[in-house]
């Protein structure tokens, strides 16, 4: 295999209806996301980061450029991919078990054995082996993430679209979910974009950060993130180079965060 | 079974117990001392040893079966039919253009003035009585099932896209489920409707029934029997209204808005 990228982005733009008219969300956006690497979309609430992510999940449709994912134009979701939301409450199904949630993407086309290992195996892999026979609407926001995490991962996809997926959980239940995902990510291997606008997050868990900014929205920059794996909560955010790109992404965002 | 149980201990509320006994016994006393003056009003007691009686011999037993009989059908037939409605009119530009008006034109329609109507197609028949209990019926698991699909979230549909379900995966296991909770909503209402108006009909169409009971003890000067009849249609209507709950929450027990009632 090449190193072929997964994503790529070329004069990309967006425009999405509003009430006073169309509005140009992203303007000649260009971007290249590796095989296998973690990249975070970081950026202002507002600023476009889910519209360009939506895009590339083949949701919301774009009006000029290119969005391809490997090497294919996205023009509707393409096998391969899968995505978790930020609001996970809307986006389970309330009336199915974790485990049948899991299973949503996959009972279509596998059964009996095949089934219950995939399922089984993206249960494990977030750790919600416990919980897998009860209802969403009975588990804590950290679990219930963790179910729609597993249903993505039960499709064993290349690509893992993320939306803001730890926005809405506490602080300890975040730092949880973001190793878990790092564990998950070095043992599948899969490309991830994960969308944040928090910039410790971003560092914690990237290779690669893009920053969006402005309106319309276009990359103000391009970080790499050269921290060793795997990451830990204490010591990798005790590493000078950690602190060095916290001072920068601060200082670069100081304005909108004061704003 | 053990949790039913409980439940129900937990529903046993004495005070309201104890207002129902004390209203009883005014009543009672009212009666007996003559202190309300109509003619035929029964005390109680009486009517109580009239429903005793019309149980023993089998009457009222007979005449609430074909009533049960009859609302469950037209009820069954609403349900179905109105879900199917529903859902076109949710889901169908198509639809909607064409039969939406129709269908609000029909729905203020009072179904009692169909009675007449039903009575010449069909003769004072059974399909008459449950004609008219699904006409009245059909309307809350309509109204229902069409806010149901409407408040689906959109979320839930990007799932499905990104989950690559094809559109037919994406009814049935999607939208189908999302419409249930409010469409069950709508046919909870519509089995309450379905007694009462299956009462109406054996009162003015069909000739059977706790409605025709009513109507032959009034005529025979039976008060206590005519109170009776009163006493078993209620205490009919609170029990379908149970075993709905009671199947649905077994039939879909993932469903929050049935396991939180």
């Amino acid at each position: 295999m090449t190193t072929q990228s997964s994503f790529e982005c070329e004069q990309l733009c967006i425009d999405l209806p509003g009430a006073p008219g169309v509005r140009r969300i992203i303007e000649n956006l260009d971007l290249e996301v590796g095989k296998g690497e973690f990249v975070s979309i970081l950026g202002g609430s507002g600023t476009g980061k889910t519209t360009l992510l939506r895009a590339l999940a083949g949701l919301t449709p774009y009006s000029g450029g290119r969005a391809a994912y490997e090497g294919r134009d996205v023009r509707s979701p393409v096998p391969g991919m899968a995505m978790v939301f930020q609001d996970y409450g809307h986006a389970l199904l309330m009336w199915r078990t974790a485990r049948r949630n899991v299973a949503l993407g996959v009972e279509g086309r596998l059964g009996g054995d095949e089934l219950d290992r995939k399922v089984q195996n993206a249960i494990r892999m977030v750790g919600l082996e416990r919980f897998q026979d009860e209802y969403p609407w009975r588990l804590s926001g950290g679990m219930q993430q963790r179910v729609q995490i597993a249903r993505a991962l039960a499709m064993e996809p290349n690509a893992l679209l993320m939306d803001e997926p730890f926005g809405a959980l506490d602080a300890m239940t975040k730092a949880s979910l973001q190793d878990q995902l790092l564990a998950v990510q070095a043992e599948t291997g899969a490309t991830v974009l994960f969308v944040t606008h928090d910039i410790e997050e971003a560092i914690y868990l990237s290779d690669t950060i893009i920053m969006l900014k402005g309106s319309p929205a276009r990359i103000a920059r391009r970080i790499t993130v050269d921290l060793p794996r795997p990451r830990d909560q204490i010591a990798t955010k005790e590493l000078p180079e950690y602190l060095r790109l916290r001072h920068q992404l601060y200082e670069a965002f100081r304005h909108e965060i004061h704003a | 079974m053990r949790s039913m149980l409980s439940r129900a201990a937990a529903a046993f509320n004495a005070p309201a117990l104890a207002t129902a006994v004390a209203l009883l016994g005014l009543w009672e006393v009212g009666v007996r001392t003559a202190t309300t003056r109509f003619e035929f009003l029964p005390a109680p007691s009486e009517i109580g040893e009239a429903l005793y009686g019309a149980i023993r011999s089998g009457q009222i037993i007979g005449d609430s079966m074909h009533t049960v009989a009859c609302a469950v059908a037209g009820w069954i037939v609403a349900s179905a039919l109105g879900a199917a409605i529903g859902l076109a009119l949710a889901f169908s530009p198509m639809v909607r253009r064409f039969f939406g008006t129709s269908l609000e034109l029909l729905r203020p329609l009072p179904a009692v003035a169909f009675v007449p109507v039903a009575v010449l197609l069909f003769g004072f028949t059974v399909t008459t009585e449950i004609t008219v209990i699904v006409f009245a019926s059909v309307w809350p698991v309509i109204v229902n099932t069409v806010a149901g699909a409407k408040a689906i979230h959109p979320r839930l549909l990007d799932t499905a896209a990104t989950l690559h379900l094809s559109r037919m995966q994406r009814l049935g296991k999607i939208v189908l489920p999302a419409v249930l909770p409010s469409a069950m909503v709508g046919a909870r209402v519509a089995l309450g409707l379905a007694l009462v108006v299956a009462v109406i009909a054996e009162m003015v169409g069909n000739p059977a029934g706790l409605g025709w009971g009513v109507v032959t003890a009034q005529e025979a000067l039976q008060p206590g029997l005519m109170f009776g009849y009163l006493v078993a249609t209620g205490a009919l209507g609170v029990l379908l209204n149970a075993c709905l709950r009671a199947s649905f929450a077994r039939l879909f027990p993932g469903i929050r808005e049935l396991a939180q009632s």
